[in-house]
């Protein structure tokens, strides 16, 4: 039987007061990464000297008495596009291969290990984030846990993978369409989209300038909460905390179309549950264009030089969106992100009629690594380039989403995504307790 | 010669168009990757006739915010 890993709070306590050292929980990160192996932990590269040397230093703040900060010890790994002092920011390319060292940590690295986490290693991504499956020709495919045969989902699998599979409690990881949501739901951990720009971003390697954030995946809400809290370094809540009880909605139309039968039943269980409420969410099909239009258009202008220099380089499946992508018109472009200015506005007043909003993570079950495709408006078609269908429109919209576990006995996990309006983060932590604690949603334990 | 049929619509492209428009584009790319690139540029020319059948107002929305 699986036991339930420690949460990062709880392993902080114990570090802190003596109980465990964070040399300790350093090692035994390793061993279960060694143990796992790269397709199955989710990493990239175990940064073994540096992480023994940072929890070593921290085991000498707590013997002498004083306090590490609320992540003593903690370890935890990055997406592969996080720049770690000293390393390559591979970003998932072959393109990178011979790139410079990164010369300093990212940010959100600087801040977590401030606090007293330790930083034990990268984790594998779809190529520059270009997809939602994180088979990487240079890096390996990441498993899927709760069946190695299936897809993690991505573009940021490594890090929902070594989640999922208790090897740290925390990753920190991207989103720009998707990227950790939908791994989020297929691998069943907690995934955390904030709103656009509440997540410091130096240090990370861009993809889509408009749509990138930093966000965080654990296994536990408060740990996801507290990661959360740290990289803001205190900065106040956009939004004033609304107060009393929690209108759900759920979202129809585009976020019901193309669900898959393993999720509809769980879905409409969940759904009755909170009272049946539906809603539109009007031009959702035009967001997800909008989205991809600039994505394609961004990515493409991003890596120019190196499409110019040589485009074999790339993987095929990014080296053609990314050629196309230089193809479209500026006036394209400028389109899309007047669309996402128009939406946004426009979204405000959703929030007037429910506080926060679900839908599917995505469609179903992970797709198998065999044959990685979905079925959508009856077509059978690549899930590399689709499984972010109800995470996509929300990206544009730029508003904070948190992903959640269903909870039930299925054959695979499936993941909620509840929507907040901007700024309302808070709001969403609140709602997601109380989901877990009407034992709606939970994360499975990890396979043996 | 395919013209746009009607406003906002656009002409199909093709392999022969493409190769034109990537060297246009002052990129080039062995011949086996343009029918991979030709199938993605249909997918976003579907999203943009998405887009274009929207008929937003230019200026009833900035198209330089970057913030939600």
């Amino acid at each position: 039987m699986s036991l339930a890993p420690l949460s990062a709070i709880v392993m902080a306590a114990k570090v802190r007061g003596g109980d465990i050292s964070a040399v300790q929980l350093a090692t035994l990160a390793f061993e279960k990464a060694e143990q796992l192996g790269g397709e199955c932990s989710g990493f990239t590269r175990l940064l073994r000297r540096r992480a023994l040397a940072r929890a070593a230093a921290v085991d000498k703040l707590v013997e002498a008495g004083l306090d590490p900060g609320p992540l003593a010890g903690v370890p935890f790994g990055v997406a592969d596009l996080f720049d770690v002092a000293g390393e390559i920011t591979t970003a998932g390319s072959r393109t990178r291969r011979n790139a410079a060292f990164a010369s300093r940590d990212s940010k959100a690295i600087a801040l977590l290990e401030a606090a007293g986490a330790v930083l034990v290693g990268t984790q594998n991504m779809d190529e520059f984030g270009y997809g939602f499956v994180t088979m990487n020709a240079e890096y390996g495919t990441t498993r899927n846990p709760h069946d190695p045969e299936r897809v993690a989902g991505g573009a940021a699998g490594g890090s929902a993978v070594a989640v999922a599979t208790g090897v740290v409690p925390l990753s920190l990881a991207f989103d720009t369409n998707g990227s950790l949501r939908v791994p989020a739901g297929l691998t069943g951990v907690i995934g955390l989209k904030p709103t656009y720009g509440d997540l410091p971003r130096e240090g990370m390697y861009p993809f889509v300038e408009s749509l990138d954030v930093v966000g965080v995946l654990g296994r536990d809400l408060d740990d996801v909460a507290l990661v959360r809290t740290i990289l803001r370094e205190g900065a106040p809540e956009r939004q004033e905390p609304l107060r009393g009880e929690i209108s759900f909605g759920r979202l129809m139309s585009w976020f019901d179309d193309n669900i898959s039968e393993e999720m509809r039943g769980p879905l409409d269980a969940f759904w009755s549950r909170l009272g049946r409420i539906s809603f539109e969410l009007p031009h959702s099909e035009i967001a997800r264009a909008a989205a991809s239009v600039i994505i394609a258009a961004e990515g493409a202008s991003l890596h120019r030089p190196a499409l110019e220099a040589d485009p074999m380089q790339f993987e095929q499946p990014v080296r053609d969106r990314m050629l196309a992508g230089l193809l479209l018109p500026s006036d394209d472009y400028l389109a899309a992100q007047r669309f996402r200015s128009w939406i946004q506005a426009r979204l405000r007043r959703q929030f007037e009629l429910a506080d926060v909003l679900f839908t599917p993570a995505a469609p179903g079950f992970a797709p198998t690594i065999a044959d990685p495709v979905m079925t959508f408006e009856g077509k059978t078609i690549p899930a590399r380039s689709h499984l972010g269908i109800y995470t996509q429109p929300i990206s544009l919209m730029g508003l904070p989403a948190l992903v959640l576990p269903l909870a039930g006995d299925f054959a695979m996990p499936l993941g909620i995504q509840l929507i907040s309006a901007a700024g309302h983060e808070p709001l969403l932590f609140r709602a997601a307790r109380q989901l877990i604690d009407k034992g709606l949603c939970a994360v499975p334990l990890p396979p043996e | 010669m395919l013209v746009a049929e009607t406003s906002g619509k656009a002409a199909p492209p093709s392999e022969g168009s493409l190769r034109t428009r990537m060297a246009e584009a002052g990129v080039s790319a062995p011949e086996e990757c343009l029918p991979g690139v030709l199938s993605n540029l249909i997918v976003l020319q579907d999203h943009v006739a998405t887009l274009r059948a929207f008929a937003l107002d230019p200026r009833s929305a900035s198209a330089m915010r970057f913030e939600a």
